[in-house]
């Protein structure tokens, strides 16, 4: 979900916060501290860097890296294969 | 996060970003500090800013003890290097399917926490007093007499033991202090050479008593708790001469608080401490038996070897005074020897064991519900585990999932308890702090910790996972097509449920059962006769200060006795030297007497304990009058002195109640005449046998007493 948000636009930490929650309907709810420890990863695994925030220099701001997006299209195609693949078991029964 | 939006939120989450790791801090702390103030500003209203609270800061909690596992090297979860399967990864997904069963988590909570609390509390309380060993030097080697005061002959004579190196004796009694300021009642200890380096205790200030303070006598020791209470924590009270009974007296030294009382010897409370005076006719006596004594074994020797020694010396004794050593059967008193753990527990194992095998129940009983929970649980979720089976989640990662739910159920819980058992052991401490023996040391410790989380964990993995492992053991096909519950995994599930109904409602049955007896034995002590009606009985003890002389003494507390029966709300007042059930704390009642003289026939082989009450006593305790009547007040000053006898001891000098009136009895120094006779009452506690008395008025009683207890009946 955080690499989806991040493909749009680059973000801030507490804008990560507000974009995945209303992507996700509330569904999914962040807070600082899980937040910031999914970043950690992410930057660690390469999948994405910070960027220049611009005006709101104050902050750190991430954007995606190549890798993420390799990443992000690969789960996502994962996921539609998965459907696909699920979807006749559950109609049959 | 210094701005105008700063607010004590802010702070306070600023603040709890030092539970990180400080790589981690250094990292994101501030990233997170501002992320948090962005939060803050734009929640509104108290519900939505309580929940905000709460997730922010649980989570930060649990992200910083996953940080500091990682930065450990227990879990590698944020390397990527275990992948989406870590630990940390597990914890957060659990916290986040408990939070979206609150019923389940909450109730699972509760009844772990409860077991877990009543279990903790139980077994601090067993741990402390009947595991541990008693904080004293070689404590397995120290051993006791079973309920035995021994006079000072005797005691001198046990010295010569060879399987004892050392025997030390106590008396405590009540004595008046002056010192500074008004005089204080305390409990006074008298104790032999050795008794100090016997249990190993240490001076806070000045020294303990030595051999030669024996000689003088006038040496005296301070509890901590005197010196702060009586003496201001002064460090130069040593070398000040102090009164004790009127005797002057020095102070020598100033316990150390660390010392625990040997409390089968002294009781809960000692002030002051003091060196026996063996040229004092109560030591110099063999019917006078006023001390407890305890002693070291010698290397090797056994418990058999003192009890035969001790058993030997009776006999000897029995031999050289017979009136004193054997019972009236004719036969020699015994006096068997235990540890002298054993002798400080005796009183309360059987109790304590029954508490905790009740508890332990309780906790079974409880632990059979949270697998009934997990069970139900497990069974709404098999939809759920087949799914994520078929999305190619392995077993091993599926079963790690349902261990770190039920750890986090368990460990919550089991936190809960603790504190509970916290507020329990102190709410039963407070109940009767005297009741229990080293009740002042009694408290959770990390011992007791690690045995709650043991209990908790041990709860999770067997009443926890294993339930929830069964809602995994069906046919995949057929749970994902949703009829798992009819399979042949379904009917083993069904019969797990039924044994767990089986066992619960047998283990309830068992407790309940064990209720029932307990609450039978508490409505028999309800109903037990115990001679007197303790109901709408208030009482006090009393210590007129600045009064030497017997006289004065009564008249004080007859003024006392007096402005109180003219309160509205009294019905009646009495004060004696005791009353029922003060004197059960281990010490005995200062007074007593070996058997009675009728017509210069002396019966022996009983006890009595005279009582100096005032007229009032047996009208305001509810102590039935068999026969004849209370002394009149003109009566109090005749000869010999009036008095009232007690029903069995009437019955077995005269044969009946009414034939005992207007007898004398006693001594030519000493005599009695017997104007009442008076039911029997308990006076030493409902388990022990009713004593024989004698009551007489307060104003023959020749001694100025440090402490009276005032009864009032409203």
């Amino acid at each position: 979900m955080i690499l989806a948000v991040l493909a749009e636009a680059p973000l801030h930490g507490y804008g990560l916060i507000k974009a995945v929650e209303q992507r996700s309907r509330s569904g999914v709810l962040l807070d600082p501290a899980n937040l910031y420890r999914v970043l950690r990863r992410m930057s660690g695994l390469g999948w994405i860097q910070q960027v220049d925030g611009g005006e709101n220099s104050r902050r750190r701001t991430y954007a995606i890296a190549p890798d993420g997006q390799s990443v992000l299209r690969a789960e996502l195609s994962r996921l539609e294969r998965l459907l696909d693949q699920a979807k006749p078991a559950v109609a049959a029964g | 996060m210094t701005g105008p939006r700063s607010s004590v939120a802010a702070r306070a989450y600023a603040a709890a970003l030092w539970l990180l790791p400080p790589g981690v801090r250094k990292q994101d702390a501030q990233e997170m500090a501002l992320a948090f103030v962005d939060l803050w500003a734009e929640t509104t209203g108290v519900v939505a800013q309580s929940r905000v609270l709460a997730r922010v800061f649980f989570a930060l909690a649990v992200v910083a003890a996953v940080e500091w596992l990682d930065v450990m090297g227990v879990t590698k979860s944020t390397s990527g290097g275990n992948g989406m399967m870590g630990w940390g990864r597990n914890l957060r997904f659990a916290l986040r399917t408990l939070s979206k069963a609150p019923a389940f988590t909450f109730t699972t909570v509760l009844l772990i926490a409860l077991g877990v609390g009543a279990v903790t509390t139980m077994f601090t309380l067993v741990d402390h007093i009947l595991l541990r060993p008693l904080p004293y030097p070689d404590s397995d080697r120290l051993v006791s007499v079973e309920n035995g005061s021994h006079s000072g002959p005797l005691f001198q004579a046990m010295q010569d033991f060879n399987s004892v190196e050392a025997w030390v004796g106590s008396r405590v009694d009540d004595a008046r202090l002056v010192g500074e300021g008004d005089p204080l009642r305390i409990d006074q200890a008298v104790v032999s050479r050795g008794f100090f380096s016997l249990f190993g205790a240490r001076p806070a200030l000045g020294r303990l008593l030595v051999e030669d303070d024996s000689v003088a006598a006038n040496s005296v020791v301070l509890s901590r708790g005197t010196w702060q209470r009586a003496f201001g924590s002064d460090v130069d009270v040593v070398g000040r001469s102090i009164s004790i009974d009127g005797a002057p007296v020095t102070i020598v030294g100033v316990l150390d608080a660390s010392f625990e009382l040997p409390q089968s010897l002294v009781g809960t409370s000692v002030d002051v401490w003091r060196p026996i005076n063996w040229s004092g006719a109560d030591y110099l006596t063999t019917d006078f038996n006023v001390l407890d004594v305890a002693g070291r074994t010698a290397q090797g020797a056994s418990l058999a070897d003192v009890q035969s020694e001790a058993d030997a010396l009776l006999e000897r004794m029995a031999t050289l005074y017979p009136a004193d050593y054997l019972n009236r059967q004719g036969d020699v008193t015994y006096k068997p020897m235990l540890g002298l753990q054993e002798s400080s527990v005796a009183q309360v194992r059987s109790g304590l064991g029954l508490l905790l095998g009740a508890v332990g129940l309780l906790l079974l009983v409880a632990c059979l519900n949270v697998a009934h929970l997990f069970l139900a649980r497990g069974l709404g979720r098999v939809q759920e585990m087949a799914v994520r089976r078929a999305l190619g989640a392995g077993t091993g990662g599926l079963v790690r999932q349902l261990l770190v739910e039920s750890l986090v159920v368990s460990l919550v819980g089991g936190s809960l308890g603790l504190l509970l058992a916290v507020a329990g052991l102190e709410s039963f401490l407070s109940l009767n702090p005297g009741a229990l023996p080293r009740g002042g040391v009694i408290a959770l410790d990390l011992r007791v910790v690690v045995f709650a989380a043991a209990v908790s964990v041990a709860t999770a993995v067997m009443f926890g996972l294993l339930p929830a492992l069964r809602s995994m053991r069906g046919e995949l096909a057929n749970e994902l097509k949703g009829s798992g519950r009819t399979s042949t995994s379904g009917r083993g599930t069904g019969r797990l449920r039924s044994s767990l109904v089986v066992i619960e409602v047998a283990l309830s049955l068992v407790l309940v059962a064990e209720a029932g007896l307990l609450l039978k034995s508490f409505l028999q002590v309800q109903a037990f006769d115990a001679g007197f009606v303790a109901e709408g009985v208030w009482t006090v003890s009393l210590t007129p200060t600045g009064i030497d002389e017997p006289l004065q003494y009564v008249q004080a507390m007859n003024q006392i006795e007096q402005s109180l029966a003219s309160l509205p709300a009294v019905r009646s007042v009495a004060y004696g030297l005791t009353l029922p059930m003060e004197f059960t704390g281990g010490g005995s009642c200062c007074w007593a007497g070996r058997g009675m003289e009728v017509d210069g026939v002396m019966h022996e082989g009983f006890r009595v304990m005279r009582h100096p009450v005032s007229r009032g006593f047996f009208e305001t305790l509810g102590v039935e009058l068999l026969a004849g009547s209370i002394w009149a007040e003109s009566q109090e000053s005749e000869t010999p002195t009036p008095s009232v006898l007690s029903e069995t001891l009437a019955i077995e000098l005269f044969g009946s109640a009414q034939a005992a009136l207007g007898k004398v009895i006693g001594s030519e120094s000493r005599q009695w005449q017997i104007t009442g006779v008076a039911a029997d009452t308990r006076y030493y506690g409902l388990d022990r046998a009713p004593q024989h008395g004698l009551f007489l008025p307060m104003s023959r009683f020749p001694y100025a007493m440090p402490r009276a207890h005032m009864a009032v009946r409203v």
